[in-house]
């Protein structure tokens, strides 16, 4: 650098004309704007890398999961165990504080370990707590042996109870009888067709097969007509007779199909 | 040949001025009393080596600028803080040189030329300074450096040695040498005239 000038004697500069020109906030004002990023600092990257790499191994473990499927189904059924069991294990004092009859009260401990295992083998869905209630208001299940013996009325109710809780019986019956033998009195019933649910019988058909072929006569209710029951009067014994195309309104105005009816008549 | 007092610091000195360091590499605000006590210093030595004050303040600024964002780098090595800051500066200087912002200036004291002359043997006259002044005007860049150190600005071996990064006896001996070839020049220079 040989491009220099020379100055001889130059003026010296006051101690006081030097410091006129220092700013201390001025450097902190540079050194705020200088200062590095976030993202320029070994936190971020440490940050970032660590995220990283976390990321990798995750994706790696998740990646290499699905593509052994088998493994992931032996991790599921280490145990003999049903899968829900320890599930419904926890709901055994929800079944005990069920409201259970006075005359269950007795049952013992083994009883219910028995009816939870039971109702865990029955059924292969999920539980949900609060359909546990309609599973053990079941009489047939929690009424114990002593309890069942005390009282053939209150068994009877039981019956009636778990009856009337099968609103999918879209089975017809003729005086309470569904197919098989029947006699010409519960036949001729007056109450006819009826159902369990809060299904009206609005229709069916009568065939009568003889000698000489089938015989079918329609109805646009729940009532055998006159012709029927003549026509039933000649039927013999031990004949079969069907109830086809028998059809129901529900409450809500619904017409449906029900099952057809086979009886052999006794007399 | 005087000391500078300024830059020679006694083992107690040294020590509150590294915790000064301490303190300002957790709190930047700390930073003010070394800013305080090596503005001037650093003003200087910028200033004797261009012609433009205003440039001077500006790279001398920007060179405590440089120490404070780098302030976590610096390392104790047993010398004054101010060696530290003469390096940046110099670094700072010369760049301003490259990128043409300042012209590099030699600024000569007539008083300071007497004791040069009295080093290289010869005798002191009007026309001995004007030799002398044409031997420096032909000196490397680097002897320059040296001779304006030890000679102007009137700094120790071991300062010139911290400043330089270089031992005081490596000091000493480039000193020597560029006054034999301070000789020869003047010498060559005569001759010419």
């Amino acid at each position: 650098m040989k491009n220099r000038k020379m100055n001889i004697d130059r003026p010296p500069l006051e101690s006081k004309e030097i410091q006129a020109g220092m700013n201390f906030g001025q450097l902190m004002i540079g050194y705020q704007a200088m200062s590095k990023p976030f993202y320029k600092t070994k936190w971020f990257f440490g940050t970032a890398g660590m995220a990283s790499i976390g990321l990798i191994v995750g994706g790696t473990i998740a990646l290499s999961g699905a593509d052994n499927p088998d493994q992931a189904m032996n991790q599921n059924t280490l145990s003999e165990a049903p899968p829900l069991t320890i599930v419904q294990d926890d709901h055994k004092e929800d079944l005990l504080a069920m409201n259970i009859p006075d005359q269950t009260e007795s049952i013992t401990e083994e009883k219910v370990e028995t009816i939870t295992k039971k109702v865990q083998h029955d059924k292969n869905t999920t539980p949900v707590i609060n359909s546990d209630q309609s599973k053990v208001t079941e009489p047939i299940i929690l009424i114990s042996d002593k309890a069942a013996n005390q009282s053939d009325e209150n068994t009877e109710a039981g019956n009636e109870t778990k009856k009337s809780f099968d609103p999918m019986d879209l089975t017809p019956r003729i005086n309470g009888k569904m197919n098989g033998e029947i006699t010409r009195e519960d036949l001729m019933d007056n109450k006819g067709l009826t159902t369990n649910t809060d299904v009206s019988i609005i229709h069916f058909e009568l065939h009568l097969i003889d000698g000489l072929g089938g015989k079918v006569f329609e109805e646009e209710s729940n009532q055998l007509n006159q012709q029927m029951k003549t026509a039933l009067g000649k039927v013999e014994q031990g004949e079969t007779i069907y109830f086809e195309n028998i059809r129901g309104k529900t409450s809500d105005g619904f017409i449906v199909r029900l099952n057809p009816l086979r009886y052999v008549l006794l007399n | 040949m005087p000391v500078n007092p300024i830059y020679h610091h006694t083992e107690a000195r040294l020590m509150q001025e590294l915790e000064w360091i301490k303190r300002a590499k957790d709190d930047p605000r700390s930073f003010e009393p070394l800013y305080n006590k090596y503005y001037e210093q650093i003003f200087r030595y910028i200033y004797q080596r261009m012609d433009d004050k205003e440039m001077a303040h500006d790279i001398t600024s920007q060179v405590f600028l440089k120490a404070l964002n780098n302030l976590s780098k610096y390392e104790y090595r047993g010398v004054p803080f101010a060696s530290w800051l003469y390096r940046i500066a110099k670094s700072e200087l010369y760049q301003s040189f490259r990128d043409e912002k300042a012209t590099r200036t030699v600024n000569v004291e007539t008083e300071s030329l007497s004791d040069m002359i009295d080093e290289i043997e010869e005798d002191l006259s009007e026309e001995t300074r004007e030799v002398l002044l044409k031997a420096i005007a032909e000196l490397s860049e680097e002897d320059v450096q040296m001779i304006e150190m030890r000679y102007f600005e009137k700094r120790s071996f071991k300062e010139i040695g911290d400043i330089l990064e270089i031992t005081e006896n490596n000091a000493k001996v480039k000193a020597h040498r560029i006054i034999q070839k301070m000789k020869k020049l003047f010498n060559e220079i005569g001759y010419e005239k």
